[in-house]
């Protein structure tokens, strides 16, 4: 592990960041918007990535925690409440909604937890459609309107960006605390972290609680971006996608989730301009991604940069494989390393 | 390689620190959200389409192309001075979607009105934002709050009638038929709260009592619990309000096996009897009464010709989507017929505001200060054409129908939008 390599990977890191500061500059308002829809999808993905990546529980109902986020923000601006008066519902809607999550799915894994997260976005489907005096039902809240000072496209663009940037780094650092590290041997031997006396089910629900928070965030920006709610955010197309999301870009990488949400935005709203069967075109790439990188696209590449180097003579970059690779052999040599 | 690399990421974050510090550039500050292209591109008058082509509603996007391809045909690409360019974007069926298209129609296109969308969940999302863009659209959903209680300068319904204004004549109708007393069925979202609530409000107004209303949610597949619930029923008449889908085939097929068609009169939304569903549910459907402002065995000679020549076309029968866009096709080029320059913004919804709708298919009426229009809703009755095939029969017609029925705008409004709770006016 040299020095050098770890100086191109955080100039690499840093230049990327810098496009994206520099691209509203250049980019017509329409891509910029295209850009923070992308990035809010992200956002979302990543609170499904830090639960399926970390504890191995893959979630399909999470579009009901960003949409119950949502629509309370959505609510509280429609009754004329300010800016701190929204927001506070807004979290008190996400802790509501994580918490639920959290208590229903804190005992349960695999497939049992993923109908159960269904269930519960589901749930929130329901209330949404059929409570027709506050949300709106099939018409949803219009008319939102985002505060000053993120009112332009490109201001909301920045804000997007910067809580993109939080969430990840914020999400590193869970992954990596002692917290993730219970949460990684739960999902490796739930058995074998019962016998050690962890209390398995409170990490779960604590995961549920970090990753509700995310999913949160993503609900008020995208409500922010649209300037609507409807059913259609809580769905379960939308908790799909986003699943979809993860696991194109890479299921525990820490792009995958900018990568996947990236390729299915693009597929959604600038493809289906000139291709009518555009939803075809992104389940054969599914299909193929699943064939070929069953760790998904970031998965897949960090793994090729690796045979590549080998093959040149360049020792393994280990630093990027813990980021980028979720095998959890790779994960503990690189512990020792540091 | 390593080190170039480096410097070149060094560069453009150096670059990219020195762009954030300074100030937006113009492209940046000026305009937000609305145009900030060259809107005006010479004598071509850009329309945008939204319509859903894939997803659960995508055959009526394909209504819409081809109603709109026979308008292009029979009118012509040119109107005026005007050349005509239409583009058309997919909404998925999905509001999110529909809204990133409006965008798209407006800031890369650049264009000077859009038609659509036709799903009411999109409807008010994509309204809005065109209302801020500055950008005049021609709604084609039935969704009652876009030209009431959410009405905007910008937003005119064309291309449809408010669900409940088809359904007041329906009520009125059933009241002079003599029945008393009545039942209603409607599913249970918008859509159907608005149908029903036009039925009861009017067959109340005119003297009727409605006892019973049953709902049913917007996915069910098995409507006989409700069916026999209606069968026991001691009722004059029963109103369904259908999303128009399967929805509505599963009913008439349970009705029939329950023998309700035979037991009690029933009459229904403008979207029971579409055209796709009597084809699904065949000869049972005979004879049935719904309320709608199109109908495909109009004998009005205009309509008559419509349909006919889209028969010719395309070998099926016009939905009420193919004459919708259709419709509103001729209103715009009523009013580039007459245009010196090119309107765009609000002097072009005023202008469409204008249009007379004798001049389209839709065949008399005008369009109220809401942006809704005023019109004649057709009585329909389903019979078998020379050919076999069933078509919807005008048996009496409503002219001049308002979306407030016969009631005060002002009180109207001032009342809650349709919902289970709130059914009459």
């Amino acid at each position: 592990m040299s020095a050098r390599t770890a100086v191109v990977k955080w100039t690499v890191i840093a230049a990327l960041v810098a496009v994206a500061f520099v691209l509203p500059y250049v980019l017509g308002s329409y891509y910029v918007s295209l850009l923070s829809i992308a990035l809010v999808a992200a956002i979302l993905a990543s609170s499904i990535n830090v639960l399926a990546g970390n504890a191995g529980l893959v979630s399909l109902g999470h579009a009901g925690i960003a949409a119950a986020a949502g629509y309370g923000l959505a609510w509280a601006y429609r009754q004329g409440w300010d800016l701190w008066g929204q927001l506070g519902m807004a979290l008190l809607m996400t802790v509501v909604a994580s918490v639920l999550y959290g208590l229903i799915s804190m005992r349960t894994r695999g497939i049992s937890f993923l109908m159960v997260t269904l269930a519960a976005g589901m749930i929130v489907y329901g209330i949404a459609y059929r409570w027709s005096s506050v949300t709106g039902g099939t018409n949803g809240l219009p008319g939102i309107r985002r505060p000053a000072g993120i009112a332009e496209y490109w201001q909301f663009y920045f804000l997007v960006l910067l809580a993109f940037l939080i969430v990840t780094i914020a999400l590193i650092v869970v992954g990596r605390s002692s917290f993730g590290l219970t949460l990684k041997g739960i999902r490796d031997s739930e058995t074998r972290m019962v016998s050690l006396g962890y209390n398995v089910p409170l990490y779960k629900f604590g995961a549920m609680l970090v990753s509700g928070a995310v999913a949160g965030i993503a609900g008020v920006l995208a409500v922010w971006h649209s300037e609507f709610i409807s059913p259609v955010a809580a769905g379960f197309q939308e908790s799909a996608m986003s699943m979809i999301m993860v696991a194109l870009g890479g299921i525990g990488t820490v792009l995958g989730p900018l990568v996947g949400a990236g390729l299915v935005v693009a597929f959604q709203h600038m493809l289906s301009s000139v291709f009518e069967r555009w939803q075809t075109l992104l389940g054969v790439l599914f299909i193929l991604s699943v064939i070929f990188a069953p760790q998904g696209i970031v998965g897949g590449v960090s793994d090729l940069v690796r045979r590549i180097r080998r093959r040149s003579g360049t020792p393994p970059r280990e630093v990027l494989a813990v980021q980028f690779h979720p095998d959890p052999q790779h994960r503990d040599t690189s512990r020792k390393d540091k | 390689m390593i080190r170039k690399i480096s410097a070149a990421a060094g560069v453009t974050l150096a670059a990219a620190l020195v762009l954030t510090a300074c100030a937006p550039s113009s492209g940046l500050s000026g305009g937000g959200e609305a145009t900030d292209g060259p809107a005006d591109t010479g004598q071509t008058f850009k329309i945008g389409v939204l319509a859903p082509m894939t997803s659960w509603a995508g055959a009526i996007g394909v209504d819409m192309q081809q109603g709109w391809d026979m308008f292009l045909a029979d009118q012509g690409q040119e109107i005026g001075s005007f050349k005509i360019e239409t583009v058309w974007e997919d909404t998925a069926s999905d509001p999110d979607t529909a809204l990133t298209k409006a965008r798209k129609l407006v800031q890369e296109d650049h264009v000077d009105l859009v038609i659509g969308p036709v799903l009411a969940s999109e409807g008010l999302v994509v309204g809005d934002y065109l209302t801020q863009a500055g950008v005049v659209n021609l709604a084609m959903t039935a969704a009652d709050d876009l030209t009431q209680r959410l009405a905007s300068p910008m937003v005119i319904r064309t291309g449809s009638f408010t669900a409940s204004q088809m359904s007041f004549p329906v009520g009125d109708w059933a009241s002079k038929q003599g029945y008393k007393t009545a039942a209603t069925i409607c599913v249970d979202y918008a859509f159907g709260w608005e149908s029903c609530g036009g039925f009861v409000s009017a067959f109340t107004a005119a003297g009727g009592t409605v006892t019973n209303q049953l709902w049913y949610p917007g996915d069910a597949s098995d409507l006989s619990s409700y069916v026999s619930q209606l069968g026991s029923l001691d009722v004059d008449v029963i109103f369904v309000g259908s999303a128009g889908g399967t929805d509505s085939s599963n009913f008439f097929r349970t009705a029939s096996d329950f023998g309700l068609l035979t037991k009690t009169p029933i009459v229904s939304n403008c979207c029971t009897t579409d055209q796709a569903i009597l084809e699904d549910v065949g000869d049972i459907a005979l004879g049935q009464i719904s309320g709608s402002f199109y109908a495909e065995g109009n004998d009005d000679p205009v309509v008559a010709g419509f349909v006919e020549q889209y028969e010719s076309k395309f070998g099926v029968l016009p939905s009420l989507y193919s004459f919708a866009v259709y419709s509103t096709g001729q209103m715009v080029y009523d009013v580039l017929g007459k245009a010196s320059g090119k309107p765009t913004g609000q002097a072009l919804a005023d202008a469409i505001r204008g249009v007379d709708l004798g001049s389209t298919i839709i065949g008399s009426g005008s369009l109220d200060e809401y942006g809704n229009p005023v019109g004649p809703v057709f009585i329909r009755q389903v019979v078998k054409r020379a050919d076999g095939k069933l078509v919807n029969a005008v048996i009496e017609t409503y002219d001049d129908v308002s979306q407030f029925w016969t009631f005060d705008p002002k009180a109207y409004l001032a009342n809650p939008p349709f919902s289970q709770e709130f059914q009459q006016q």
